[in-house]
């Protein structure tokens, strides 16, 4: 009986560290590091920005926040989930883009912004 | 680059669109039912105005405009939107071997979640013999898709039209199917009343 309760426990766990390995793949920044000899190098880091938008209910309508976001030159990404209503926006290393430029696109699209997540 | 605006503009001489998009979005949409056939071109200059050609047909006559499409009102909340549109537009028409001016003035409300859409318009296209449509529509999404998925709604569209103080009402059942940037409806009833709808912008 009492095997039957670690086993349980240790499935329990396994299931919860693969839920937070997930998370964690959407963390706002990603580091990749790669080791030579004793010197690590950051090779890139990513930052994503996630854009709640208000309104944003219809994919077809949606087009625009998507189009003009790709002519940024600091957005490498975007990401539309009508789900949850956010914009993802991968940035190319080492470039920026300002809550009022994010912000001047969504209103251009017609929409509002609930709240932009760093 | 100028035979692509050629295509565009030869496109735009008779449309149905998306009133106003995104700043410095284009939109083509044609629109053929069993009473009209409509083409519109738009640009938008901003979120809130469009000019474009328009184009309308009806067995009585034919219009050729330049209009401008002024979003009055949006409200963009959590998980719903509502809009109010304007339109006008001046131009020639075209009546047996008579012509003249023609206008149009139009007015369209809508509603919409990602389940439910609801929208009601008038238009009224201004000539010797004048047409007035009176429409509504309610529509439900059968399945809530992804942003990249093909998206689908079933509507109902109600049709009030009146000309030269004769009226005809009419229902007609259709379905809405859009992916990307690319927008088409189908409809059709049993009264030999049928809707076609391609409508796309970039």
């Amino acid at each position: 009986m009492n095997k039957k309760v670690i086993l349980m426990m240790m499935l329990m766990c396994s299931v919860s560290g693969f839920s937070m390995s997930q998370s964690l793949d959407v963390s706002n920044a990603i580091t990749t590091n790669s080791t030579v000899g004793s010197v690590t190098h950051n090779v890139s880091e990513i930052s994503i920005i996630r854009v709640h938008v208000n309104g944003m209910v219809c994919s077809f309508c949606a087009q625009g926040i998507e189009k003009t976001f790709q002519k940024h030159e600091g957005v490498s990404d975007v990401v539309v989930d009508l789900e949850t209503m956010i914009v993802a926006l991968t940035l190319v290393p080492s470039m920026s883009i300002s809550d009022d430029a994010i912000r001047q696109v969504i209103e251009d699209a017609g929409y509002s912004i609930e709240g932009i997540d760093r | 680059m100028i035979i692509k605006w050629l295509v565009w503009l030869v496109l735009s001489s008779c449309l149905v669109a998306h009133p106003v998009t995104w700043s410095g979005g284009r939109v083509m949409s044609l629109m053929s039912t069993d009473q009209m056939t409509d083409l519109k071109a738009h640009y938008s200059v901003s979120p809130r105005v469009s000019f474009g050609l328009h184009s309308v047909g009806f067995d009585s006559f034919n219009m050729v405009m330049a209009q401008a499409n002024n979003l009055l009102a949006r409200w963009n909340a959590t998980g719903a939107q509502a809009n109010v549109y304007v339109f006008s537009g001046l131009g020639v028409a075209q009546h047996g071997s008579k012509n003249g001016w023609g206008g149009h003035f139009g007015l369209q409300a809508d509603w919409e979640t990602r389940r439910l859409y609801t929208f009601v318009s008038y238009d009224g296209f201004y000539h010797d013999d004048s047409i007035h449509l009176i429409r509504s529509r309610l529509g439900v999404a059968p399945y809530l898709g992804r942003y990249d998925d093909v998206h689908a709604w079933i509507m109902l569209q109600s049709t009030l039209s009146i000309q030269s103080d004769q009226s005809t009402w009419s229902v007609l059942p259709l379905l809405r199917l859009f992916k990307d940037n690319v927008l088409v409806e189908l409809g059709a009833n049993f009264s030999s009343r049928y809707l076609i709808t391609a409508m796309i912008h970039f």
